[in-house]
């Protein structure tokens, strides 16, 4: 195996990676053209890849690949991003970004030269046993990544309420103030106190 | 210069003559004392010792460089700095710190070091430097393995950089007082430490403001006593006690509430508990404090993930906390505070911090965010966190195994339902299996036919590539859109392989299971997210019928089969989560609903849609929130990952690992 093409493709393959930025709590309505608007201000955007979630509802964060010009705008992308929150199409959930995997891609190639084998294990050897175990502990492994994916989701949630609840707050304030001074009270009021109010 | 120095004011020692100078003292003006330790609560603090502190509301670590009183009894100590790699993110660069790793202030600059009162001392922190310095004494393993925090390089405030090195002094003192604490270091070299002493006086005073402040040794009155306490968790034994009119100002500890310093309630009542005596005690205390600061959203959770769980006493205390949490969580709310109810020791008190934490932190908080927060660097406490990720998942794994569908045998439920009569089954699977396989497969050629029978046989046998056929030729391209994964979900025919190398191409889990059950299937990996573990690759497999998926979940259920490095495969039924559950993306908000809509949609089609939010906004302050809650769930799939590994590796260890020839 491993002919030098596949090799070549294999290595294009690791080149891109390093090129790439896992980009992920999108809102489900980020489009290709989004991302390649929201990106193309710190380089030259080569591809958007939306990864597919399978295992969660629709509303949930998306993530995606972005693939740049070179390691380097990558990089640089990674590390503003990670000082300053970065929002796209909306706010105030920033962003997050990190570098890309290569587990992470759909279309990777083989790894060239590698050979797999396998085997079933006879029931009598002692390893039986522990692949059982192995098995068990796998499917209990995924049970909890996806209980603590369930316990992430509900505190997103909450922190989303949260911050609705002070926004409308802070917005119920501004219309009253803004009220007071449309109808004329804020001047009235001004009037009588001798204050000077400055136009609003 | 030729006249006498009469002055009643700031005399200035004149040292460039080396005959006799007239010289005189004018008005005293204050003065200042400096000490080489000090004893508070019972626990003992020397110079150069390294101590958590609250300053400007957080909780920093530093070294004591100077513990000083000035005039009217008030006792400062000067620190330098560690700093928390989250203080200096934006400097790292491509700097990776370690887990517990700090950086030593140093160079010239703000943030180098602060005079602080003496009470703003929260607690004693084990420090080890495990830097190959040749000035610094190495640390043992042991010391390394118990300690809360280590250093090995330094950040300068000047040039904002990490270095490596260690500069020769850093404010002025010697580098070497920052190293690891020499065991022969321990008795009566006055000598060397009273000569920072001296030489650091002068700076003293301008710092201070205190003009015309004594220097001289005499007026120091240091008074020298060397004291045994078995309890002092390191080896100093240089002592200096307060001066005799000092120990009534610090030696109780509800004195301490009244001075300025403590600021809200929650600390009041912290440092009401009895004084004990073991520096351990500190620590608990310390992380109390943390928990409870909670006031002050800002880094409160970082605060609490750096500072609990650390030490190897608090190991206990964490595990009450978790323990005792359910129980007493409920009614316990802010008020609670002030009065704690009277108890007998520490511990107890920090139970009840971390459970009033709990429900100020969230009402729906499970133990996870409990494990992340008091998940230490400390090996038995992973221990004690994992106890509890179990217990939580005992329940979550029957939930979540009993809505699996039931596999097409009643043998072959849950692993543990199988095992009693497991014997029985295999035999009978093997054989059907390899009856199917051959009945099946007699057709295709010698080569088929010895691979089926290899595989069977026990031994490795190498995937080779699937002939020629094209799966596309029955399967339409878009197989892997939701509703067609759907579909085949509830056709049955899809199943989900899991424990795959992650680096597996689709091709490559087609190939495997070509070569196994000779089935040519389509299979798609799936791609792995922030999320994903990084030890069990996934993929998605849709056979052409129901009875061939049912077949290769029967056998994956019932035999092992195992990749050359031992890890099994294991087979699933995932049922994929319907869609239409959204309700929306949490996280974004709009203020003014009937406008808003229109602005989504034009926001959608505007070109300019994304922005990085100016630091003066509320919107920033929301963002940073989420940048909370994104570092906070990081630690728990940190945690999770790790817990994980521990459980996986001593079995992997187990499996012979047989690598292609």
């Amino acid at each position: 195996m491993g002919t030098s093409s596949e090799e070549e493709e294999y290595n294009a393959f690791l080149e891109k990676v390093k090129r790439t930025i896992y980009v992920d709590n999108l809102a489900p309505q980020v489009t290709e053209s989004v991302m390649r608007t929201a990106f193309n201000q710190f380089g030259y955007v080569k591809s958007v890849q939306f990864i597919p979630v399978y295992l969660e509802p629709k509303n949930a964060p998306r993530a995606a690949l972005v693939e740049m010009d070179n390691p380097k705008q990558a990089a640089g992308i990674i590390d503003e991003m990670g000082k300053y929150p970065f929002m796209i199409l909306g706010m105030p959930r920033p962003v997050r970004s990190s570098a890309a995997r290569l587990e992470m891609f759909e279309d990777r190639p083989r790894k060239p030269g590698r050979k797999i084998i396998c085997r079933w294990l006879d029931p009598k050897e002692p390893e039986f046993e522990v692949a059982k175990k192995l098995k068990a502990a796998v499917r209990r492994h995924a049970a909890e990544a996806s209980t603590v994916l369930e316990e992430q989701r509900a505190e997103e949630e909450k922190l989303a309420n949260q911050q609705k609840d002070v926004l409308t707050a802070h917005h119920n304030k501004y219309e009253l103030l803004q009220a007071l001074f449309e109808d004329g009270s804020a001047q009235r009021l001004g009037r009588h106190y001798e204050m000077a109010l400055a136009d609003a | 210069m030729s006249q006498p120095m009469e002055h009643k004011e700031k005399p200035f020692p004149e040292l460039k003559r080396d005959h006799i100078i007239p010289f005189s003292w004018g008005v005293r003006r204050g003065s200042i004392n400096l000490y080489e330790s000090f004893t508070l609560e019972g626990v003992k603090y020397s110079l150069y010792d390294t101590v958590c502190l609250r300053h400007n509301g957080q909780a920093g670590i530093g070294k004591l460089i100077r513990i000083l009183e000035i005039d009217n009894h008030e006792k400062k100590v000067e620190v330098v700095w560690f700093f928390k790699p989250r203080e200096i993110a934006s400097f790292l660069g491509d700097v990776e710190p370690l887990k517990q790793e700090l950086f030593l202030a140093c160079g010239e600059g703000k943030g180098l070091s602060n005079v602080n009162p003496l009470e703003a001392i929260i607690g004693k922190c084990d420090m080890v430097c495990s830097s190959k310095d040749q000035r610094n004494p190495q640390p043992t393993e042991k010391e390394l393995e118990s300690a809360d925090f280590l250093f090995y390089r330094t950040f300068d405030v000047g040039s904002r950089k990490v270095l490596e090195n260690f500069p020769s002094s850093i404010a002025g003192i010697k580098v070497d007082h920052f190293f690891n604490k020499r065991s022969s270091d321990t008795l009566g070299d006055g000598s060397e430490c009273k000569e920072p002493l001296k030489a650091e006086s002068p700076k003293c005073d301008i710092r201070l403001g205190a003009p015309g402040c004594t220097s001289s040794t005499s007026s120091r009155q240091i008074k020298s006593s060397i004291r045994d306490r078995p309890h002092a968790r390191d080896n100093i034994k240089r002592s200096v006690q307060f001066l005799p009119a000092s120990p009534s100002d610090i030696g109780p500890a509800k004195k301490r509430k009244l001075l300025p310093f403590s600021g809200n309630r929650s600390d009041d009542a912290l440092f009401n508990p009895p004084t004990t005596a073991s520096g351990e005690e500190k620590h608990v205390k310390l992380s109390c404090i943390e928990n409870t600061d909670l006031s002050a959203r800002k880094s409160s959770y970082l605060e609490t993930r750096e500072f609990t769980g650390k030490g190897p006493v608090n190991k206990k205390h964490v595990g009450t906390g978790i323990s005792h949490k359910f129980s007493e969580v409920r009614n316990r709310t802010d008020d609670a505070l002030p009065n704690p109810p009277t108890t007998a020791s520490g511990e107890e008190k920090h139970v009840k911090l971390s459970c009033i934490e709990n429900t100020d932190l969230s009402a729906r908080k499970s133990s996870y965010s409990e494990i992340s927060e008091f998940t230490g660097k400390e090996p038995v406490n992973e221990q004690h966190v994992g106890t509890v990720i179990s217990q939580k998942f005992s329940e979550v794994r029957n939930r979540t195994d009993d809505a699996l569908p039931n596999p097409p045998t009643t043998a072959s439920g849950e692993d543990k339902n199988v095992k009693p009569s497991f014997r029985k089954n295999t035999d009978l699977s093997t054989r059907k299996s390899s009856y199917s396989k051959t009945s099946e497969f007699t057709g295709k050629g010698p080569v088929n036919k010895q691979q089926v029978s290899m595989s069977i046989s026990s031994k490795f046998s190498e995937v080779t590539r699937r002939p020629g056929m094209d799966a596309s030729k029955w399967l339409k391209l878009e197989v892997w859109a939701a509703e067609r994964l759907n579909e085949a979900n509830d056709k049955g025919t899809l199943l989900v392989l899991e424990n795959l190398e992650p680096s597996f191409a689709a091709s490559e889990v087609e190939d495997i299971v070509w070569h196994v059950f000779k089935e040519n299937v389509k299979a798609k990996m799936v791609q792995s997210t922030a999320f994903s573990s990084l030890r069990s690759g996934q993929a998605l497999v849709i056979f052409k019928t129901k009875e061939a998926a049912d077949n290769v979940m029967f056998e994956l259920l019932n035999g092992c089969l195992v990749l050359g490095d031992g890890r099994p495969i294991v087979g699933r039924r995932k049922i994929i989560r319907k869609v239409g559950v959204a309700e929306r993306f949490a996280g974004h908000l709009s203020i003014d609903r009937g406008r808003s809509y229109k602005q989504r949609e034009e926001m959608r089609n505007a070109v300019s849609t994304s922005h990085f939010s100016q630091d003066n906004t509320i919107e920033f302050e929301m963002a940073i929130q989420w940048r909370e809650l994104e570092e906070k769930t990081r630690i728990w799939w940190a945690a999770l990952q790790e817990q994980q590994g521990k459980e996986i590796e001593p079995l992997m260890k187990q499996m012979k690992i047989q690598s292609p020839e």
